[in-house]
């Protein structure tokens, strides 16, 4: 299965704005994303947004980005103002529903 | 004694979760239309609500009228067949939606339904009173069917509540909703427990899932699934408030 559409732009934004090559841009995504329980075949660009505020910068830090929270903060902003594509139904919308939660 | 009581109360509990549980989530499909608590519904509904029952009643006119438990076991077994299928729907629609081996193996256990029906009818037809031992294989068969297709719903759903923790410790996930994956985790693979022990015990001889350590064994799965599937689906106001409040305590420690 392909890797999403947010993680494929996230990781181009990335690669632009960081000296990390593509490889290491998306191996970094990657295990950021695997740390926030997440997948890069599913996440949503609400998740992807959480992810580059609260784990990016770190991981990005750790490999030696001084500017990574700036790159995160940017690409964020593009993510909210961007329009919101169709939402694929997660396991947790169905459990909710399941539960009397709809 | 204690092992019969066991697993008549587990038996009675099961058969109950299965009709309000059921029929619960076939309410919802009606209104919203939607796959996974149709399947659901339908799996739970046709395994303990009518199942069950239909296996019961072999055994109760067993004895006087074997034509007649023929009729309800080969009806009890299709039940439990077809519920398994709808199960397997159900994991396959939520978790692995996309994946075509998921698809696969979904078609496996429709075949396994159809080789079971075919199997028990086959039994059925041949005698007008199917001994134990005639049909002792394909309850064994059905045993292992339904322990594979729990088991892969239990894996499938602690694999996610474990990602969801994570997700959790970032506010991305709802608390209640994540420890809704770790109970039918729990649920499935107290099912599939119950469904090995019993194949283990139906393969040991035809009568052996009388025998009082299969009878608590079993019993006692049963009884946990069905409490642990009322508090997923089910869930009185007072726990998801224990819920609630232990994942705010938990946060304010962090």
């Amino acid at each position: 299965m392909a890797d999403s559409e947010v993680f494929e732009q996230v990781c181009g934004e990335l690669e632009r704005a960081t000296s990390l090559n593509r490889l290491e841009v998306r191996g970094t995504v990657r295990i950021a994303l695997r740390d926030a329980g997440l997948d890069s075949r599913s996440v949503r660009p609400d998740q992807m947004t959480v992810v580059l505020q609260k784990v990016l910068p770190a991981a990005l830090a750790s490999r030696g980005i001084a500017d990574g929270e700036r790159a995160c903060s940017a690409i964020v902003r593009a993510l909210l103002s961007a329009p919101a594509g169709a939402a694929h139904e997660s396991p947790e919308d169905i459990f909710r529903r399941l539960g009397g939660g709809a | 004694m204690i092992s019969q009581a066991i697993a008549g109360v587990s038996t009675l509990l099961l058969i109950g979760v299965g009709w309000v549980i059921g029929l619960r989530l076939l309410l919802l499909a009606r209104r919203t239309r939607g796959i996974p608590e149709l399947t659901l519904g339908a799996g739970t509904l046709l395994i303990g609500g009518l199942g069950y029952p239909f296996a019961i009643a072999t055994n109760v006119v067993g004895a006087t009228r074997p034509a007649l438990a023929g009729v309800f076991m080969v009806t009890g077994a299709t039940l439990c067949h077809l519920g398994i299928v709808a199960n397997t729907f159900f994991t396959w629609k939520v978790f692995r939606p996309r994946a075509l081996w998921a698809r696969g193996l979904v078609g496996l256990f429709i075949a396994a339904a159809a080789v079971g029906f075919t199997a028990n009818l086959r039994v059925v037809l041949a005698t007008a009173s199917p001994a134990m031992s005639a049909v002792q294989p394909w309850t064994f068969f059905l045993c292992l069917v339904a322990a594979s297709a729990f088991g892969w719903s239990g894996v499938e759903a602690l694999a996610y509540h474990t990602k969801l923790r994570r997700r959790l410790a970032l506010g991305l996930a709802d608390p209640v909703v994540t420890n809704r994956f770790l109970l039918w985790g729990v649920t499935s693979l107290a099912s599939s427990a119950g469904s090995l022990v019993n194949a283990f015990f139906t393969l040991a001889s035809p009568l052996s899932v009388l025998d009082p350590v299969a009878l608590a064994v079993c019993g006692s799965c049963s009884a946990l699934s069905a409490v642990v599937m009322t508090l997923t689906f089910l869930p009185p106001a007072t726990y998801l408030r224990f819920i609630e409040a232990r994942h705010a305590a938990r946060a304010a420690t962090r």
